[in-house]
């Protein structure tokens, strides 16, 4: 009897070290352990042995069980990592397609960077303000000093609708929209579409301009170098070099142009410095008192600096882009490059 | 403006500095200088050289081949030139200088010779078209040295690009005055003493000003006993250096005074002026002038001539005349200089198209009293140049002498301005040496702007700007603005843009920016009908092009010009949107803020889905999310515009306003515009949304679960979706919180002519869990009611 039960336990190892799945597994459960089984059988069996046998052998089959129970417990176990094992591998999928990407689209550049400028000047607690695209004389030209005749006309060709009414060439005339409309204090930014009549490498007849204007009561110079040395920092890095140049434009005195170390060569000097090391950002000065008065505001009262950038310019020279034209064509192969 | 670095010395000490660091504080200055130029590098390998034999060619009778020392070796040199002889000291280029014509040496045989260099004349260093020889360098030119020296072209240009106000710095003296003030040196203007052998002026010449106030100053020099010719070389090479081009010993010197203190000039051959006399005055009715440039022009009242007892001999400030010019023959020369007034010349340069040295110089302003300096500088330059004979004294016509315009300054507004202090003793340093008189009062200064800069230094913060830019800006504290802040808030669309926009990006979609100005004949091109609003449109009247002469009533030209422009690069997949104004002529023109879109091609999907054509409801999905994010329901009705697919389009319908389309662009425009597939396209005029501000209104979330019952039915086409969805909301029970259509069918098993739908119903209660038998109870009496009121017929009924 004990070599049955040796025979049998042997039986067992052996045949659930052969199983493969959960499926087998079971079988065997049924086979071994089940009503009908065979360690069942043996229990059975003991009816044929002595009563001083029985207790022995009883506990000799009740160990058998619970070994054989154990072994399955612990080869259920084994089978199931098995079996997690082999379905992730017939899942396993090629990571290396491409995701489902969602359809997005992507901002123009000229409107990336519009909208960096916007926020710098946001943050110093600038609004914005717009004004026409299509502009009457005075706003463009007359009440910001620039009167018939006067040859600052000539820097900025214009196209015109009628004698008096004409495309903005600059962002400026909302300067004076804004001044004959709203009290001081005054800090805007006005950003939007300007004209001028140039076609070439370096100009189209429509590009985007940002004007600044900061009016109140003893606006100094000093307070305007701050408000750009901050922007220029804020949008070409916080090592940018600054520099201003004295300049002239009818509508600022003192006037200015600001200049950053150029962010190509880092001031060694390349081609589009054109080897001064330096490029011309944009141009600034204090408001001049013709421009008050035109707007009915005392220039022995008040004071206030302007200035005024394109945003083809610095977006051009933030990425590097070498012909202005390529903004207006919206090209895909230009355009993505920006999404 | 050309400034050569020698000339500038003569008026200010730059011996001691370098050209590049004048520039650069020029620049800083407020004068941009573009760049400096060494004019000695366009002679690289070229040297003095002694001729040291000369012999025949064997093969040519006026050939010569010459041993020439270059300072280190003999080379053999062949030359045609018929001054060449033993002993001369000559310019030689080696092989491998580019001369400044451009042109390269290199050794060469000539005629079976071998010459290992060339021998210089007054052409290779671009002077003159012909010359009589080669150049022949004094006796004391040491051979071996740089050529440069030898020719005046030891020197360096700089390229200095004054702003618009100032005229003055348009000659050298000006630029010096600059320089003088930066570098706190002494500005010197070299006397000149003119050698007058001649009688008085009044015995030769009368001068008449007829309009002072369009020429306030006319002074004449009169010349006698020229010998007009060829110019020396220095001052060749000087109004070459300037950017002119030499012409004549007597011209070049008007040339060359004008660069030089910046004053334009002008000489008449004395024998050509009717009656020996000077007129100025308005040109009269049918009076005509040939300028020097040969063209015919008709002259009006509006232009101020120098005219001679007859007729004009120049249009004053801007050409000359032909009938006046000096030519080789000329023995008596009239020196012209005046002063005209700037905004006649501008206007007379602008109507005649013509902008030359001189009228660029006096449109913006010149020196009323320098130019008695320039004329007299000229005519000692006449005198050594060309052997006139110069009349004692000049006559002037000045009948309004200048005086200085008076300026105060308070220091206050120096250092309020700025917002720094500058001391006073600087502050009035700078301005004495740019030329200003300097009265110190007790509060500031009593300012004299001298004749140079009276048009442009007018008020006290002009005289502040002079001050702080030459003080230096990077003196100035950088400090951020101490002002509080506006109490008010300004309007604008901005927000509102950036806010479509990003909806535009999530939505898949690209930003364009396309011109503002399309071609007139856009509105044939869409068959806009002739009462079509976009017809009224704005017209430029200068436009670059026929292609960009009219600004846009519609966005949907520069769209689809974008599409077809990526089309023609094979970029066929894209969904693009633009937001910018179109601009109406209504009784006064009218600025709309509108977005339009464009889709062509497949959208692109994955890899694992097969793709698919953009079609209407991509571009309507995109402009009913648009209604979704503003918080409104958008209408679509049948559109007629002319441009669209009759049946697959639709007008954008809010608040019982057109606002806007969406649909398939007809097959003609798509043909008209070189697509190579069908687009897509949609419009919406935002000027009615842009203010609508969308407050979310919240209600509970429901507690109770919902529950979905779906329902298909059969429809003919003529029945809308949108009538099927209007019967379902009529008499909405409250339990129905959402109707979605989920499925549309037609083909297989359904009938000609009409399509299977399948919406999807949820509903719920906000007061308790609804049983099956109430959804159901509710559900089926919308059904019922559709199959009443519709021609439609309920699929699966049976199931009930």
């Amino acid at each position: 009897m004990k070599s049955i039960i040796e025979e049998l336990k042997d039986k067992a190892l052996k045949e659930l070290s052969g199983l493969e799945d959960l499926k087998a597994l079971r079988d065997f459960k049924v086979r071994f352990l089940g009503k009908k089984g065979e360690v069942t059988r043996l229990l059975k069996s003991m009816k044929d042995l002595s009563p001083e046998e029985r207790p022995v052998f009883g506990k000799l089959i009740n160990e058998l069980k619970a070994f054989v129970e154990a072994k399955v417990e612990e080869k259920e176990v084994e089978l199931k990592e098995l079996e997690r094992k082999r379905r992730f591998e017939k899942e396993r999928l090629d990571i290396t397609l491409p995701g489902r990407l969602p359809r997005i689209g992507g901002l123009h550049p000229l409107s990336q960077v519009l909208g960096e400028v916007v926020d710098v000047f946001k943050a110093m607690g600038f609004q914005i303000a717009e004004g026409p695209e299509i502009e009457e004389d005075f706003y463009n030209f007359e009440a910001l000093n620039i009167p018939p005749d006067h040859p600052a006309r000539d820097m900025q060709d214009t196209f015109y609708i009628s004698e008096r009414v004409l495309l903005r060439t600059h962002t400026s005339p909302v300067q004076v929209r804004i001044m004959q409309k709203y009290p001081l204090p005054i800090r805007i930014i006005a950003p939007g579409r300007v004209y001028r009549r140039d076609f070439d490498v370096s100009h189209t007849p429509m590009f985007h301009q940002v004007e600044g204007l900061l009016v109140d009561k003893k606006v100094t110079f000093a307070e305007l170098k701050g408000t750009l040395i901050e922007f220029a920092k804020r949008i070409f890095g916080a090592n940018t070099e600054v520099r201003f140049r004295p300049s002239f434009f009818p509508f600022t005195e003192p006037s200015a142009e600001m200049d950053i170390g150029c962010v190509i060569c880092k001031g060694s000097g390349c081609r589009v410095c054109k080897g001064t090391g330096w490029l011309e950002i944009l141009g600034c000065g204090m408001v001049d008192p013709e421009v008050f008065r035109s707007v009915g505001l005392d220039p022995l009262e008040v004071t206030g600096y302007a200035f005024g950038l394109g945003v083809e310019r610095i977006t051009m020279l933030k990425y590097g882009i070498d012909d202005i034209r390529l903004f207006f064509e919206n090209d895909l192969r230009f355009l993505s490059q920006f999404v | 403006m050309r400034v050569l670095y020698s000339v500038l010395n003569r008026f200010v000490n730059v011996s001691d500095l370098s050209p590049e660091d004048v520039a650069d504080r020029l620049t800083m200055g407020g004068l941009e200088v573009e760049g400096v130029e060494y004019l000695g590098d366009s002679l690289r390998g070229c040297v003095v050289a002694l001729v040291k034999e000369v012999v025949s060619h064997p093969s040519s009778k006026k050939l010569k081949v010459l041993r020439v020392h270059d300072g280190s070796s003999d080379i053999q040199v062949v030359c045609g030139a018929p001054n060449v002889r033993e002993g001369l000291k000559v310019a030689l280029a080696l092989p491998g200088a580019v001369l400044p014509t451009g042109d390269r040496v290199e050794a060469v045989e000539i005629l079976g010779v071998k010459s290992e260099g060339m021998l210089l004349s007054e052409i290779e260093l671009g002077l003159e078209e012909e010359a009589g020889g080669i150049l022949e360098l004094p006796e004391e030119s040491v051979v071996g040295d740089e050529l440069a020296e030898y020719v005046y072209m030891d020197d360096y240009v700089l390229e200095v690009s004054p702003t618009p106000n100032r005229g003055d710095c348009f000659g050298v003296l000006g630029v010096a005055r600059e320089v003088a003030a930066i570098f706190e040196r002494e500005l010197v203007i070299p006397e000149v003493k003119v050698n007058e052998e001649l009688d008085s002026v009044n015995e030769y010449v009368s001068i008449e000003i007829e309009d002072p106030n369009l020429c306030p100053r006319y002074v004449g020099r009169y010349i006698e006993g020229v010998e007009v010719g060829d110019s020396p070389l220095w001052m060749k090479v000087a109004v070459k250096a300037f950017g002119m081009r030499p012409i004549s010993n007597v011209v070049d010197v008007t040339n060359y005074v004008l660069m030089e203190v910046g004053h334009p000039l002008h000489a008449f051959d004395f024998d050509r002026l009717k009656e020996g006399r000077i007129v100025v005055r308005r040109a009269r009715q049918g009076e005509f002038i040939v300028t020097l440039d040969g063209e015919y022009r008709e002259l009006d009242g509006d232009t101020l001539v120098i005219a001679d007892g007859k007729r004009p001999v120049a249009i004053a400030g801007v050409m000359g005349g032909a009938n006046s010019e000096v030519t080789s023959n000329t023995k008596r020369v009239l020196l012209e200089s005046a002063y005209f007034d700037p905004v006649s010349i501008r206007r007379t340069s602008k109507r005649l198209g013509l902008s030359t040295e001189a009228s660029k110089r006096f449109e913006r302003g010149t020196d009323i009293e320098a130019l008695v300096y320039a004329a007299d500088r000229a005519a000692q330059l006449i005198v050594d140049v060309a052997n006139g004979k110069v009349a004692k004294g000049r006559y002037d016509v000045y009948p309004k002498p200048f005086e200085k315009r008076k300026i105060y300054v308070s220091f206050e507004k120096i250092s309020g301005l700025l917002g720094v202090e500058i001391s006073e003793e600087e502050a009035e340093r700078i301005l004495f040496r740019l030329g200003f008189d300097v009265e110190k009062k007790e509060d500031g200064f009593l300012v004299g702007t001298p004749p140079h800069r009276i048009l442009d230094v007018t008020r006290d913060v002009d005289v502040v700007e002079e001050v702080a830019r030459i003080w230096g800006y990077h003196r100035v504290p950088a400090v951020m603005p101490s002002q509080p802040l506006p109490s008010y808030e300004i309007e604008s669309d901005y927000p509102f843009v950036e806010r479509v926009k990003s909806l535009m990006v999530s939505a898949g979609l690209v930003e364009c920016i396309n011109y503002s100005f399309i071609p007139s004949y856009f509105a044939d091109r869409l068959k806009l009908p002739e009462d079509d609003e976009r017809r009224r449109y704005v017209k430029l009247i200068n436009p670059l092009s026929e292609e960009m002469s009219v600004m846009r009533t519609t966005l949907l030209f520069g769209l689809l010009d974008t599409a077809s422009r990526n089309h023609r690069v094979r970029a066929f997949d894209l969904s693009m949107f633009e937001i910018g104004r179109v601009f109406f002529l209504k009784q006064e023109i009218e600025e709309r803020l509108f977005l339009g879109m464009v889709f062509t091609g497949s959208v692109k999907d994955h890899w694992s889905q097969s793709s698919r054509k953009y079609d209407f409801y991509d571009a309507k999905g995109v402009v009913e999310a648009l209604g979704r994010f503003l918080g409104l329901d958008f209408a679509f009705v049948p559109s007629k515009e002319p441009f669209l697919h009759p049946g697959q389009s639709a007008d954008v319908v809010w608040n019982r306003k057109v606002i806007g389309y969406v649909g398939v662009l007809h097959p003609d425009i798509v043909e008209d515009f070189e697509l190579k597939h069908p687009a897509v396209v949609a419009e919406v005029d935002l000027e009615h949304l842009k203010n609508i501000k969308r407050i979310p209104t919240y209600r509970s979330i429901p507690k109770y679960p919902e529950t979905t019952r779906d329902l298909s039915f059969i429809v003919p086409k003529t029945v809308s979706y949108d009538q099927v969805l209007s019967e379902v909301l009529r008499d909405r029970p409250s339990e129905l919180a959402r109707v979605k259509l989920i499925d549309v069918y037609k083909g297989k098993g359904i009938p000609e002519d009409h399509v299977s739908m399948t919406l999807s119903f949820v509903f719920v209660s906000h007061e308790r869990t609804l049983s099956d038998e109430e959804v159901d109870q509710i559900f089926w009496s919308i059904a019922e009611r559709l199959e009443k009121n519709l021609p439609l017929t309920i699929r699966g009924k049976k199931d009930r």
